[in-house]
């Protein structure tokens, strides 16, 4: 994989995702490969903080980039192919939270609790500082409020702090207003700080030195 | 002024998000400095977003993930009910041409051969009523030695439906000339269609005159399957 043409964070600059999707609309199976892998943990990080369930996760991704990948001969160039992504995931998300609800289904948490603590094994040393175990219940507690977000105020949340969206792009993908979007923010942050002033408290002061060393 | 807890605290958003005035972010940080509470609010937040936008704990996408799409789209297309190729407009109206062609020969064929019949001397365009109405006037007078005023007066009745008749046989030669035309221009397009390099024959008007009569037919039946897709190859995926 050419890395010259990717962000630090692994992402596609816009010229070469542009060039991507070009070749791919004229079947080019790499140029789709390569899309894909570039965004699939991407999405499959945003479907599962969205669903909590691995199965459900892995359905919807795969469901996401199919449609995506359908109707890729139509795809407008003035927008990023992640907005649009996430625009397919975010309406997959409700149809299956939809379903889950109306078939009794629940949030599959031991699956949960043993993924966290499988995939938080530190790797290096400042990884060690940021999983000490009182980093990992601060983690855990604030994990635990967006969890209780209302789903508008989740993905609005997931969106702006982990793809690093705007409140315009956001506005694109839940299919809302900007002015919206700040609302759901605004009371997702509230939200957070009610949740979280509780016990934790105290220890957001040690928390703030671990996240500035990292 | 010095702002108050409340000020600050409708400024939160704000303030994280940077969309304060140099100034206005002085006089927060001012108020921070003195007041512990307001301060634990915001970095109570901005610790959420740092763990929200760090903290990668989310299980990743299997390994296969990417080839398991990518197999998968031609899969989805195969399970399809009844495969259906989408062809470009200009391949479908040649697919429809053809088609309306086949029916359209043996039509005209029919049409030509019944005009034939009913008019069988329809074809010979040189000889006028008059021409007619004078000959078999003479020989009636010859025959029963008819007066002339009389004559002249069953021209005049004659006169006017021979006319009728000579005119519905020119149309029929027209439309007969026309057919033919038609039919060319028709084998044309689709010679040229079928070969790319030629011309297209845009310019014949017959041909943009049935094109134009068979617009809604080209409508209802655009999507045709009928070319077989190609074969599927490992480098290639059809979307």
């Amino acid at each position: 994989m050419n890395q010259s043409n990717e962000t630090g964070d692994g992402r596609l600059d816009f010229t070469e995702e542009r060039r991507l999707i070009k070749a791919a609309q004229g079947g080019c199976a790499v140029s789709a490969h390569r899309l894909i892998s570039a965004h699939q943990d991407r999405l499959h990080a945003f479907v599962w903080r969205m669903l909590r369930n691995e199965h459900d996760t892995d359905e919807v991704c795969q469901e996401a980039f199919l449609r995506a990948f359908g109707a890729l001969a139509g795809f407008d160039f003035n927008y990023r192919f992640s907005t649009w992504l996430f625009t397919i995931g975010y309406r997959l998300c409700l149809n299956q939270m939809r379903r889950r609800s109306d078939h009794g289904g629940s949030i599959d948490f031991a699956a949960i609790s043993a993924t966290r603590r499988e995939t938080d094994a530190p790797t290096d040393a400042s990884e060690a500082v940021a999983n000490s175990d009182q980093a990992r219940q601060l983690k855990d507690a604030i994990w635990g409020a967006v969890d209780d977000l209302a789903p508008p105020q989740r993905a609005t949340v997931l969106l702006f702090y982990r793809e690093q969206m705007s409140c315009q792009e956001i506005g694109e993908v839940l299919k809302m207003p900007a002015a919206t979007v700040k609302s759901h923010l605004h009371r997702a942050r509230a939200k957070l700080r009610e949740n979280l002033s509780g016990s934790v408290a105290e220890q957001w002061a040690d928390v703030r030195f671990n996240t500035e060393a990292g | 002024m010095a702002l108050t807890c409340r000020n600050v605290q409708h400024l939160h958003d704000a303030y994280l998000d940077s969309d304060l005035s140099a100034s206005m972010i002085a006089e927060v940080d001012a108020h921070l400095l003195q007041c512990p509470e307001c301060q634990r609010q915001i970095d109570m937040v901005r610790v959420c977003g740092n763990v929200i936008s760090r903290d990668q704990s989310e299980p990743r996408a299997a390994d296969d993930f990417a080839a398991r799409v990518l197999s998968a789209l031609p899969r989805q297309r195969a399970a399809a009910p009844a495969p259906v190729v989408l062809l470009t407009r200009r391949q479908s109206r040649r697919v429809v041409l053809e088609r309306v062609a086949a029916g359209f020969i043996p039509a005209m064929a029919a049409m030509i051969g019944l005009s034939l019949l009913v008019f069988p001397a329809a074809t010979d365009h040189s000889t006028s009523p008059d021409r007619q109405v004078g000959r078999v006037l003479g020989e009636s007078a010859t025959r029963t030695a008819v007066s002339p005023t009389l004559a002249l007066g069953v021209q005049d009745i004659v006169s006017p439906t021979l006319s009728s008749i000579d005119n519905a046989s020119r149309a029929v030669g027209d439309l007969q000339d026309f057919a033919g035309l038609t039919l060319r221009d028709a084998r044309e397009q689709l010679a040229a269609s079928a070969n790319p390099p030629a011309a297209p024959a845009e310019d014949a008007f017959s041909g943009a005159f049935l094109m134009q009569m068979l617009h809604p037919l080209l409508g209802v039946v655009s999507p045709v399957p009928t070319e077989p897709a190609p074969a599927q190859t490992d480098d290639v995926v059809r979307f």
